[in-house]
């Protein structure tokens, strides 16, 4: 009865081919014409001490993306507005099936997506969808000039606009480092070997607190 | 008695002209700064964050008076020395150079009481010298750049500090500098009682800094013994107010070093002071 059960789920999910499916989920998000969200930034990257930051984050269609912040902000450069501009412009890739995974208990389509242009940054990215709600729950990213980024998105209240509440980047830092003679070192060389290993992944949480949607956003505040 | 006595040598070092290079100087290089940073902040904030900006988008305004503010005090907290031991270094010996010494002693008060009024004095002018560097750097650095978190970049580590964070620790790193600066003006008082011209003093007093200076530089396994009880290597512990969180155990451990070399010094020019032979 349950191999019945879940032969059914999985031939569902594999109902749309990924093409289809993404450019339903474009369609589904281009409901939303503009938001203003209240978010907090958590970053969480070894050479970086700063403490949680609330901003403000204004989207409009079809992507324009402006962060406002009374404090300084550290967001990943593959930002909250990549996943919209890249990955569901369907006209920049080919989509390929790559089966099912089972995700939170929720059964997700993976499918991967390949750049039809040789200039492309985009090198390889692959998508988690629920093709019954069309909520992407994770990316992966491999940009030419920013390595892999991995994104996890949560959902609650505003998942009809496949809006998330919350999203996880994480993603490949670079060896910070900047020269002496500008730098505020002070510490002896031995202290600095201490703190010399940095992590080369970092992680950056984005909670989305509330959504301003379809309350229309004048194109200055993006100047 | 003691009052007058320290304000008649506070009189002596506020109406010396001398007194007031330190002040012009750090006008003229806190306004070169501000003026520099106002013209090109960007672009260099730019710079000093391009190996960040290759991962990251950095958002929010990063030059502001909190950054330029400390960017003074790091260019300037290690010259700021010099323009201490140029008054603190003619405290006993300018006595001695303008002959008023054996004057000054002959007063119905204790030698002793005349040293400590002298050092106080000296230290009050060390205290003047920070406020003013407190006004035009920081003071200043609002005015024309405006508040916001203070991003600092050291050579493999960001610290971002929120900007409700801030004006504690810059009055915390004020006191700490007059503590470090407190031990530069007991060290050339010190060897201004043992001489009877200005110049000796404040040049032996920049020869030790710098000596000790180059030492903790070298940053050699022999020298890394004496390198923790150096007051060279604790003159910049105001920074670590800048850390987060706040290592409170090494401020202390620093600030009890500085004040080792203050009773050290002190003890010794009191104890030769009380002792000498005046003769002029």
């Amino acid at each position: 009865m349950l191999c019945c059960c879940a032969t059914l789920l999985l031939q569902n999910a594999h109902g749309q081919d990924g093409a289809t499916l993404l450019k339903s989920a474009e369609k589904k998000f281009n409901a939303v014409k503009n938001y203003k969200a209240e978010v907090n930034i958590k970053t969480d990257v070894s050479f970086i001490k700063i403490v949680p930051v609330n901003a403000f984050i204004y989207y409009k269609q079809p992507d324009k993306m402006h962060i406002e912040s009374k404090g300084i902000a550290i967001l990943p450069k593959q930002g909250p507005d990549f996943l919209f501009a890249t990955l569901l412009n369907s006209e920049n890739f080919i989509a390929v099936d790559m089966g099912t995974q089972l995700y939170n208990n929720i059964i997700l389509k993976i499918i991967k997506l390949l750049p039809k242009s040789d200039t492309s940054d985009l090198v390889l990215g692959t998508v988690w969808i629920d093709a019954s709600t069309l909520l992407i729950y994770k990316t992966q990213v491999t940009t030419k000039s920013r390595g892999t980024v991995d994104l996890e998105f949560t959902y609650g209240k505003y998942a009809n606009y496949l809006l998330p509440d919350k999203v996880v980047f994480e993603m490949d830092v670079n060896k910070f480092k900047i020269p002496k003679a500008i730098a505020a070192d002070y510490e002896s060389s031995a202290q600095k070997q201490k703190n010399a290993k940095q992590a080369k992944r970092g992680k950056v949480t984005i909670t989305y607190k509330t959504y301003i949607l379809n309350n229309g956003i004048d194109d200055s505040v993006f100047k | 008695m003691f009052f007058n006595l320290l304000q008649a040598e506070l009189y002596k070092i506020y109406s010396k002209p001398r007194s007031y290079i330190g002040f012009a100087a750090l006008f003229l290089i806190s306004s070169l700064i501000h003026f520099a940073l106002y013209a090109d902040g960007k672009s260099y904030i730019n710079i000093v964050t391009q190996s960040l900006q290759q991962s990251f988008a950095v958002e929010g305004n990063i030059l502001n008076g909190n950054l330029v503010c400390y960017i003074i005090l790091q260019m300037l907290i290690i010259h700021v020395p010099l323009l201490i031991a140029l008054v603190t270094g003619d405290l006993m010996s300018g006595e001695g150079a303008a002959g008023t010494l054996r004057l000054l002693v002959l007063k119905p008060v204790s030698r002793m009481q005349i040293f400590i009024a002298k050092f106080i004095a000296g230290s009050f002018y060390t205290a003047t010298i920070l406020i003013f560097l407190a006004i035009v750097a920081w003071g200043f650095g609002i005015l024309f750049f405006g508040k916001g978190d203070l991003m600092i970049l050291r050579s493999e580590e960001i610290t971002i500090l929120p900007a409700n964070d801030i004006s504690w620790r810059f009055f915390a790193a004020f006191g700490a500098a007059f503590i470090a600066l407190t031990v530069v003006s007991a060290i050339s008082f010190m060897l201004s009682c043992f001489s009877n011209n200005s110049v000796g003093p404040i040049i032996s007093t920049m020869a030790i800094i710098i000596l000790f200076t180059i030492i903790a530089t070298l940053d050699l396994p022999s020298f890394q013994t004496i390198h923790p009880y150096m007051f060279t290597t604790h003159l910049v512990a105001w920074h670590m107010f800048f850390e987060n969180p706040v290592p409170y155990h090494e401020i202390l451990n620093s600030m009890l070093i500085l004040l080792l070399h203050i009773v050290g010094c002190l003890g010794i020019a009191a104890w030769h002071f009380t002792r000498k032979d005046i003769l002029v």
